[in-house]
Order: structure tokens, then sequence, then C-alpha cells
């Protein structure tokens, strides 16, 4: 018997490989963020109120650190690093001060996405979404945006994704967060938003194996229960 | 922020769409809606108004302007565009603000005469609908105008106010350190420079918490016949700080740290005056309005190429143009090119790409066809992490290893957290060799279950030390049964294999508790640098997972001696056929030959996903079970 894989790892393999395909490169940066790159270079001021849309873990006894609460700030680091064009699909850890249960944890995994270029639109991004996800998920998937807000995208759209239920019924789902990238945000990263635009997309991993497995409760993943990485 | 339908009715000349079409219409062109319910004769929406449109959308005059363009039907009635009677100083009053950039505008209006009492009925109803407690008139007009028009208001019983030869006066001050303020919901806060107030200009005496709450000094109550109305604006970031540090979050702090414009104090003024005098008499005196002005909203240009490069559409400039009508801008457009000037309300618009937002979601996202990007020409650089570390999970899986991914947060580290969400999680992990301790010991129950005789567990995740993060990598090896020794012995050769699998040593120290524990960034930095992925067949979008029942299982090995030639599904065949569902797991342990025979040898486990089974119970299905695998010609249970 061969032993298994965490669900986790797996789909961050197979999410690689997709989006390889597409030109996408694999990108990291630390848990640990600076308030700069988590919040300030993706255009949430100091003490906006935008900062209350997430709870956020600070570091003690060191300045303006925090545990990185989605998986963002990679998004500024690569492209002041490599400038534009690029593309990179970022799969990694991330952490929020809130309360547990069945479908929040503290400590959860997100897949973020960029694609800078000229010329890049929300077609573009709904077309890589709708690619995405029906590799991901081996069928057919239909995406929509409705409007949203999240202050390093404009237009912002929330991301909803058409499922088959087996009995043929349809419902949609949210499953994540995505838009034009801000240009105070290419700024940040010294990119002139006059030459270049940019998508950019983000979510909970998780919730994306959940939807596949049919798995009601987030917690199942970091307990370390073979009963759970067995069935995968 | 709840809306409710009649009230956004009164916006409106012709019969609104039903609760739920105007939900519908927000979702996909503005807001999420949290919920729609019907309470009485009306309907309430509940919209989820985040913060870039706080400014101008918590307010039902908000919502029936965004639906006034969604639905192209122009408002009956916009407040926000009557005009604005002249406003009468008065010097019966005084108004001093100690900051301006903190408080750019104070406008205070007198009324005397006012009968305190209950609100009408209509008035309690538009209240009462969107979840508001009705207090007495004077408290629901204020809070009737700020539902309407978004601007928090405030009224004061002017007789409780010092007075010097006759004037009144109101003083927009920081407090002291170690001022006290009792608020109306009872509360006593203690105050410090940090903190602002509106405080009573004759006596001193703190009246409010600026832009958050109003004290019980000058509440007005059912004796009151001479009110001060207040209707300010505040620094957004002052209010914000202040409702955080007190613990205050009330619907006008919520309304103050968005910055509504400056200009909505005098027409919220002139509602508030309007309704009082309807709803509990008196007469207005005139008042003080200081003000720092506000800034012009200035054109902003946006070009039809922009908005359809941005939106990946193929808009006419007529549709454009058409749209731009709906929301009722100041616009001139040359050729292909627009001059939007957003109105004065709209504190949210100033970049191009902002207003190309706004006329996305009005023509509707789901106008947007698909379009895949080109690839580019160059290939992307393979991730050296990603590559080896989707080796090493390889290379360990095919060793029977299972990988876990325990918690990041620890209680014991060398980072510590300054806001932990319990005493147990407060530091970031230093290793992964607890955790993996902790999962081997939490399967160590388990792995009867899962027919497991040796736990053999890794997990590759990041550690937190003082110098920083690092990558790490830790094997575990638990033997359920039999000898620990030989587990830690197995784990050692399975570290050989994974050196060999990489293609350099690995010299780690000796097995600790059954676990070892490397770094991977270490690793890499003698690693070569890889030149593609591996495909992995990891991935099943097509797994359903099955939760497992907590009740106790029952365990029982049965092995059977067979003719030679028989494969061991027949025999596994027999066993699930007499057995009860209760059979939830089965694994085949042992195979020998001998004489011509051979023996097959499973584990079994029974469990109920309703009650606990017992042995009594167990007995007479292995004897059921026995018979029926003697029965078989050659067949015969060990």
């Amino acid at each position: 018997m061969k032993g298994h894989v965490h669900p986790i790892s797996a789909a961050i393999t197979r999410i690689n490989e997709i989006f390889e395909k597409l030109g996408f490169e694999f990108a990291e940066g630390p848990l640990i963020e600076s308030e700069w790159y988590n919040f300030d270079a993706l255009n949430v001021p100091h003490d906006h109120p935008a900062r209350d849309m997430q709870d956020t873990f600070f570091v003690k006894d060191k300045e303006q650190a925090v545990l990185r609460t989605h998986t963002s700030p990679v998004q500024v680091r690569y492209m002041e690093k490599h400038g534009a064009p690029c593309r990179i699909v970022v799969p990694g850890r991330a952490f929020r001060n809130e309360a547990t249960d069945a479908t929040h944890e503290a400590q959860f995994y997100q897949v973020e996405g960029l694609y800078v270029d000229k010329g890049v639109s929300l077609a573009h991004l709904k077309g890589t979404l709708e690619h995405f996800f029906s590799e991901f998920y081996e069928r057919d998937i239909t995406v929509r945006f409705r409007p949203g807000y999240f202050p390093f995208v404009e237009p912002g759209v929330e991301v909803d994704m058409l499922l088959t239920k087996s009995d043929g019924s349809e419902r949609w789902v949210e499953v994540m967060g995505a838009g034009m990238v801000h240009p105070n945000v290419l700024r940040a990263a010294k990119i002139d938003p006059e030459e270049y635009s940019g998508f950019a997309f983000g979510g909970g991993l998780e919730r994306l194996i959940m939807i596949a497995a049919g798995i009601d409760d987030i917690r199942m993943f970091h307990t370390g229960d073979l009963r759970f990485i067995h069935q995968f | 922020m709840k809306v409710s339908r009649n009230w956004l009715q009164t916006f409106f000349a012709d019969e609104l769409p039903s609760a739920d079409e105007l939900a519908e219409l927000l979702t996909f062109h503005a807001f999420e809606i949290e919920g729609v319910e019907q309470v009485g004769d009306d309907w309430v929406i509940d919209v989820d108004v985040l913060p870039n449109r706080s400014s101008d959308c918590l307010s039902h005059r908000g919502i029936a302007r965004e639906l006034s363009t969604l639905l192209s039907v122009p408002l009956e009635r916009d407040p926000l565009r009557e005009v604005i009677p002249a406003f009468d100083d008065t010097d019966q009053l005084g108004v001093d603000i100690a900051d301006k950039a903190l408080c750019p505008r104070y406008m205070g209006v007198m009324m005397r005469g006012v009968e305190v009492g209950p609100s009408p009925e209509w008035l309690k109803v538009r209240l009462e609908v969107i979840g508001q407690k009705s207090i007495n008139n004077i408290v629901d007009a204020t809070n009737y105008v700020m539902f309407e028009l978004g601007q928090p208001l405030h009224a004061f019983d002017l007789a409780k106010l010092g007075q010097k030869s006759g004037v009144r006066s109101i003083f927009v001050r920081a407090a002291e350190d170690g001022e006290m303020i009792t608020v109306l919901s009872g509360e006593t806060r203690t105050l410090s420079s940090e903190d602002h107030v509106i405080a009573d200009g004759v006596s001193g005496a703190p009246l409010a918490l600026a832009g958050v709450k109003g004290g019980n000094e000058a509440e007005v109550t059912a004796d009151t016949t001479d009110i001060l109305l207040e209707a300010a604006s505040f620094d957004y970031l002052m209010v914000r700080k202040m409702a955080r540090r007190h613990k205050l979050s009330t619907d006008a702090s919520l309304r103050f740290q968005n910055e509504p414009a400056r200009q909505l104090p005098a027409f919220a003024m002139r509602d508030l005056v309007t309704l009082i005098k309807d709803v509990a008499g008196g007469q207005y005196v005139g008042g003080r309005d200081v003000y720092a002005g506000a800034a012009e909203h200035t054109p902003v240009d946006v070009t039809l190429g922009q908005i359809n490069s941005v939106l990946g559409v193929s808009l006419s400039v007529d549709e454009v143009e058409q749209i731009l009508v709906r929301f009722e801008w100041e616009f001139s457009r040359d050729g292909e090119e627009f001059a939007i000037t957003s109105p004065w309300e709209r504190t949210d618009l100033h970049e191009p790409v902002e207003f190309i937002e706004e006329i996305g979601r009005v023509w509707g996202y789901r106008n947007i066809t698909s379009v895949l990007p080109k690839k580019p020409e160059y290939a992307p650089s393979v991730s050296k992490q990603q590559y080896y570390t989707d080796k090493i999970r390889r290379v360990l899986a095919e060793r029977e290893y299972d990988e876990v991914l325990t918690y990041t947060l620890s209680d014991h580290g060398e980072v510590e957290l300054a806001n932990a969400l319990a005493s147990d999680k407060g530091f970031m992990r230093m290793d992964l060799r607890e955790g993996l301790l902790e999962a081997l010991e939490l399967n160590t129950h388990t792995a009867p279950f899962l027919g497991l005789d040796t736990l053999k567990l890794f997990e590759i995740g990041t550690v937190f030390r003082a110098h920083g993060e690092v990558l790490h990598l830790a094997l575990g090896s638990k033997a359920v049964s039999g000898k620990q020794s030989k587990a830690d012995k197995g784990l050692m050769a399975d570290l050989a294999t994974l050196a060999e699998a990489l293609g350099m040593e690995i010299t780690e120290e000796a097995v600790q508790d059954g676990v070892v524990e490397l770094s991977v960034d270490a690793l890499l930095v003698d690693l070569p640098e890889p030149d593609g992925y591996v495909a992995s067949s990891a991935w099943n979008p097509h797994v359903r997972y099955k939760p497992w029942s907590s009740y106790p299982c029952v365990y029982r090995d049965i092995a059977v001696w067979v003719p030679a030639e028989t494969p061991s599904e027949e025999v596994l065949a027999v066993i699930i056929e007499v057995a009860p569902d209760t059979l939830v797991k089965h694994y085949q342990f042992d195979s020998f030959e001998k004489d011509g025979r051979v023996s097959y040898a499973w584990h079994l486990v029974f469990q109920s996903t309703e009650r606990t089974l017992t042995n009594e119970e167990i007995e007479p299905v292995m004897t059921a079970v026995t018979e029926a695998l003697n029965s078989r010609e050659g067949w015969e249970v060990r």
C-alpha cells in the first residue's frame, strides 16, 4: 500500500500544473509579512476601514509585522523583483484572527493568481478562471462575476461557479474574489498603470477541495487524522 | 444595512419591482445581499454595503439612487438635489472648533418649543421595520434622517447647556486625560487626550463623544422643550480610533469612518428641522455653521478605448453615454473621450478605472465573454522548492508515508503573537516535530481502523525561528504493534532512500522519539536547478469524502486455507456477502503457500454509525462467516 499525499498538497501540485501550461510561474513569499506588503502596498492604507475586512494577527515585539492575511502580498513582492509582464500562481498558507468553526480556520490556504501585461482585461480573467476550474474539476465549469470590493482591485468582482449536483439541479457557489489590479498596487510595485494592466484572483484552497469532495468541515484538513487523509 | 422597500418606494413615482427582484438587481450590479425578509406590509433587503460605498450608500437615498441607475428610472424625489434654504445665523449660539482638520464642519441649529413624545405611527414603523427601536419623536427624527440620507445627527437638550449673557455655545475639543463621560447607553468612559468631545462651551462639560455617541449630560427627555441639533463632519480616522478604543461601534461611527461628503450636513439639517416641526412642533431659531469647505470634484478623463480594454467588452460610445445618463452624472464628450464629474456625494470616485468599474457593473459583468490569454513566448521558470518538495512527497508516498499538515500556531516558540486567539495558540511553531508527534499519537487510535501496524507520517512546512522562516521536513514512524526500534530503523532506511532519490547525502542526527527533522531549505542549496515539473496523479477531483462513525470499532482477524489456485478476491467476496453492513473495513495482512494450499488472512473492522457494537453481537457474525467459508470444498478456517 502506498502512502497518501495530503489533498492540499495534491491540489497545489495540480493547480501549478494547470497554470504552468498557461505560462504562470509558481511564486511564494514569507508568512510573516510587513504591514506594507500585506496592506499598504495593496491599497489598504493604515487605519482604513477596509483593514477591518480581515482580522489580523500581529507579531509581538516586531514593528509592523503581521501573519499574512492573504497570499496577495506576493503580488507586489514578485512585481517589484521581476517587473511586467508577469504571470504567477501563488498557493500558500495565510492566517486570520477569527473564531474557528466548520467554515473558518485561523490558518488556511489560499490560491492567488496574477497576470500583468499590456491589454489584460476582465474577459481574460473570466477565461482563465473557467479554464482553471474546468481543468481542476475535470468537467466544464461556468463562471460568473458579481460586483465586489477588495481594495487591491478595481473593478473588483466576486467569482461564482456553477455546480451541477448529481440529481441534475444547479447552484451557484461563491469561490473567489478577483478583479483588475488597482493602479495603486501597480504603482507600489513601480509598474506604470498607463502602460500595463493586470488581473488578480484569490480564494480559499480548502474550499475548492471541499466543493469537489463534499467535505463539510474545514478543520478536517489540519487535524492530522489519517481517516481523512486516507480517503484521498 | 437593512433597507425598506416601502421607504425606497417614496423616491419613485412608479411601483418598484418586488423586493426579490430588487435584491437580484443589486446582487448583479451593485452589492451583495445578505437576505430578503417580509416585515408586516413591507419587505426588508439586507444590503452588504462595503467600505468603498459606505460614504453614500448607508442610506435609503443612496440605495434608491443605485436603483434609479440600474432600473433606468429617474428619481421622483432626490433630497440631495433639492435646494437648501438660506441658513439663519443666530447670536444665541456659538460654535468653536479647536482643530478644524478633525472637525471640518459643525452645524448647530436651535429649535424652541418642541413637544417631546411618542413618534407618529408612520415614523415608528419606518424605523422598526429596519430593526431600530423607536425612542421619542426627536431622537427618532434624527435616526430617520440618518437612515434616509446617511448623515449621523444628534439632538441635545438646550436647557441643559450653560449660558453666558444669554448665549449657549458648543466647543469641539480634545478630551482631557482622565475626563469622564457617561454615554446614552449608560456606560461611563474615561477619556484621554486622544479622544475628542463635543463640549458645552460655557460649563466645559463633555456632551458627546465626537462622531461616536451622545452623552447623558444633555439628553433629550420628556421635559425637554428647546433643542440643539447637530450635523457635522469629522475626520474618519479620529472617529475610527475612538470607536475602537471605547468599543462603541455605532451607526454614527460606522458612517463617519467612511467619510460622507462635507456637503451632506446641510441637506440633513434641512430635512431634520422640517421633520421635527412636523412630528414635535417647535420653532426654528437658527444656528451656526462652521465649515471649512469641501474640495470641488473635477472632471476625470476616460476614453472608450480604456473602458473596453479594462472590461474586455466592445461597448459603443453611445452605449457608454447612455450609462452615464442613467447615473445622471455631469459629463462632456469629445469623440470617444469622456470627461466625467462625479456628484458631490460620491467621495469614492477619483481614478479613471473607478469610473470604468461603475460603467462595467451597470452594463453587467455577465455580458463579458471569456477569453483565454495567449501563452507567452517564454516558458515560466520552474520553482526549485515546489519541484523538490513534490519529489520528496512522491518518494515518501512510495515508501508508505502519509502526509499530514499540522497547526502552525503553538503554545510556545521563538516568535510570539501580540493578539493570540487562544492561550495555547500564542506562538508560531519552531519545529514540525511536536505537531508530528501529536499526529502519531492521535493515529495510534486510528491505525487498527486503517489496518496499519506501523504509522509512517511526514510533514513539509514552515517553522519560525527568531532569525526567520525555514522550510522543514519531518518524518515520523511509530510502531502500533511490534517494536519501536524496528520502526526507528525503518525510518533511517527510508531517509537513506530519500537521500538517494535526491542524489545527495542527508546527514541527520539520530531518530528522536520516532521522529527525524531536517531543513529543506538547506537541502535545496545543494540540489541542482530542475528543468521541468514531473506530472502527478495525486489530485483526484472525483473523490467523495465519507465521514466516519464516532462509535468504537470491533476488530477481528480471520485466516483461511484454500486450494492454491483460489484467488484471495474470491474468499473475500464470501466474507463480505455473509457479514452485515457494519463490516466497514477489511485488510489482507497475510498470504503464504504450503503443501498445495494457500493461507489468506484479513483484519476485519466492524463499526456502526448509530451505536456501540458489542463483542457479543459480533460473535455470531464471525461464526456465520466461518461456517460459510468452511462449507466450500477444500476451504478451511484456521
